[in-house]
């Protein structure tokens, strides 16, 4: 008896390890498209043009033209410095905001107004900051194009430049009638921008992938309160610096990466 | 005559079978084997042929895999099938992402019925527990005195939508090569009814904000996103869904432009007692029986005044009649069961 036990037990490993290895096969077809990467980012470089545009407006729209030169470190970690240039403007919203409220006569009613928060327009940035891109997937579009994808999450600081125009400070009034001002109070500046960004690629080939992204860049605001009107459509210097928070600019950037 | 017949069929069948016979007679001597032919023998596959064809013959998962002459297409199995399934949502969270004038936050539930692997029908109730007007559309209010305009600032108090949902794509990802995570491309569509309300007067001093009822409205839905499997069971949501609704403000609780006139007109005559009387509207007023006076009079206990100080900003809101079609783009994340 202990003999065919023995028996039996020398025997198993035979029976089992032609079902095993048949398993791990049918393992491998099951996992290795992922496991396998095709498309291996660690230790390239990467160029990445990419246009943006706003989610929501509010007082400001921006589009912006960006560059991105990125090294991956590793396959799901890179350094990457980023330049954008962008072409801003306040919304119709805001120009009517300021041509109403310029119509009521600060002699009848709102002497003293405070000016709007995130008013300012982002006009170029520089920035450097780290990519974590720990996703990797593969999406079947059509039954014979699979797709392999990358999330990532970015996070980086710099510095910007920025202009403001005033809603409330007219420092020149032309008409009342029509809440035309011939000169708005503007501001320029150059602060430091914070950004980070939740986004996607797609890629097209080993050298290239499609990009896209929800990018925020925040910056600290400024503006003026307690603004005497009368004073201000006089041309004379009034107001003082307020208890302002941050400002988000959250836009969709679209863009193409070459890998090298 | 019979006979005459049987011997010409005889006959024939005779001429037809010489003439058949004829060529396999002659066959050998029309192609004969020359003396000086080479001479060749059978070979017998060598062990790394025989291995090769028992190879070629070997399934895997049931496909000829490593047959040179069979292209096979490997369509790898779905970890998990939905058809037939039945899938209950929950969305804990509901914030919009696209508030200007307005900002939501609410819970949803959306119960799914997959018919098809890849085709399902939904019913999504969905209820607001905070519906207000922006912090942008607040500043404008206390530093200029604008806001936004009043269809633009229509209230979403619930809806409840019904529809299609797709998942025409299926993927997969590995979170830092080492957890295998299964997803589909989720893609919603429907049609609805929600309860919209507008702000009157906005929170000040401790006293809470007063809204009125703007009636239900109709709603569109479209909505994109991702369910990622996880085990047999459950799921979880990510999704973007765009509710579309039409918004005129026209009446306020029930009441028209003519019917909130008259009741200013009473208000304007009151004193501040007369107006904590539990009828001091709806004793003086002649309306129709779909305009809600109970809601523009008696004291409201959380504001410790009277609601007849709603009146006024309710007929500012249906003085000049607005119409919009507001998007209301929210995110939806939440956690599924299957079943």
């Amino acid at each position: 008896m202990t003999g065919r036990l023995a028996l039996a037990l020398l025997l198993l490993p035979a029976f089992t390890v032609p079902g095993a290895a048949f398993a791990a096969e049918d393992e491998v077809l099951e996992r290795v498209v992922v496991r396998n990467r095709l498309f291996d980012l660690g230790g390239r470089l990467e160029l990445t043009p990419s246009l943006g545009f706003m989610l929501v407006t509010r007082l400001t729209d921006h589009y912006t033209l960006s560059g991105d030169a990125a090294f991956n470190v590793l396959n799901t970690l890179a350094v990457e410095a980023r330049a954008s240039v962008a072409y801003s403007r306040q919304t119709g919203l805001a120009r009517r905001i300021a041509q109403q409220f310029l119509q009521r006569d600060p002699v009848l009613g709102i002497e003293r107004a405070d000016d709007l928060s995130d008013g300012w327009e982002m006009r170029g940035s520089v920035l450097g900051g780290l990519r974590w891109a720990p996703i990797y997937g593969k999406i079947s579009l059509l039954a014979e194009m699979p797709v392999h994808f990358q999330a990532f999450l970015s996070a980086g600081a710099g510095a910007g430049s920025f202009h403001r125009q005033s809603l409330v400070y007219c420092r020149q009034l032309v008409s009342r009638d029509d809440g035309t001002c011939g000169d708005w109070l503007t501001e320029d500046k150059v602060s430091g921008i914070a950004s980070g960004a939740l986004g996607i690629r797609f890629f097209t080939s080993q050298q290239g992938s499609l990009r896209f992204e929800v990018r925020d860049y925040v910056f600290p605001d400024s503006y003026l309160v307690n603004i005497d009107r009368v004073v201000a459509e006089a041309g004379g210097a009034t107001g003082e610096p307020g208890r302002a928070g941050l400002t988000h600019l959250v836009m969709l950037d679209v863009g193409y990466a070459f890998t090298f | 005559m019979r006979w005459v017949l049987l011997a010409a069929l005889a006959a024939l069948t005779e001429a037809e079978g010489n003439e058949a016979a004829a060529p396999e007679a002659a066959a050998p001597e029309a192609s004969p084997i020359p003396e000086d032919a080479e001479v060749v023998a059978l070979r017998e596959p060598t062990p790394e042929e025989l291995a090769a064809q028992e190879r070629a013959q070997r399934l895997v998962s049931g496909a000829p895999l490593y047959n040179p002459n069979v292209a096979v297409h490997i369509v790898q199995r779905k970890a998990f099938a939905d058809g037939g399934k039945r899938e209950v949502v929950l969305y804990p969270a509901v914030p919009q992402a696209n508030g200007k004038f307005t900002q939501h936050f609410g819970t949803a539930a959306s119960l799914v019925y997959h018919l098809h692997e890849n085709f399902g029908l939904q019913v999504t109730p969905q209820y607001n527990w905070y519906s207000s007007d922006s912090s942008f559309n607040q500043e404008l209010v206390d530093k200029v005195r604008q806001e936004g305009l009043a269809a633009s600032t229509l209230l979403l108090n619930w809806g409840v939508q019904g529809g299609v949902e797709v998942t025409p794509l299926y993927g997969k990802f590995a979170f830092f090569d080492s957890t295998l995570a299964q997803f589909q491309v989720v893609l919603t569509g429907g049609a609805g009814l929600g309860s919209t309300r507008h702000l009157l007067r906005p929170a000040a001093q401790g006293k809470p904000a007063s809204f009125g009822d703007t009636g239900n409205k109709f709603l569109g839905s479209v909505g994109g996103g991702f369910r990622v499997q996880l085990g047999d069971r459950f799921a979880l949501r990510l999704e973007v869904r765009d509710l579309v609704y039409t918004a005129r403000v026209d009446h306020v609780n029930g009441c028209s432009a003519s019917e909130l006139r008259q009741m200013r007109d009473v208000f304007d005559r009151l004193t501040r007692e007369q107006l904590d009387a539990p009828d001091a509207i709806s004793s003086q007023v002649a309306v129709g029986s779909a305009c809600r006076v109970e809601r523009f009079e008696g004291l409201d206990s959380e504001r410790n005044e009277s609601r007849a100080y709603d009146i006024r900003q309710a007929l500012s809101l249906v003085e000049e009649p607005s119409s919009d079609v507001l998007n209301n783009v929210s995110v939806y994340a939440g956690f599924s069961v299957l079943f």
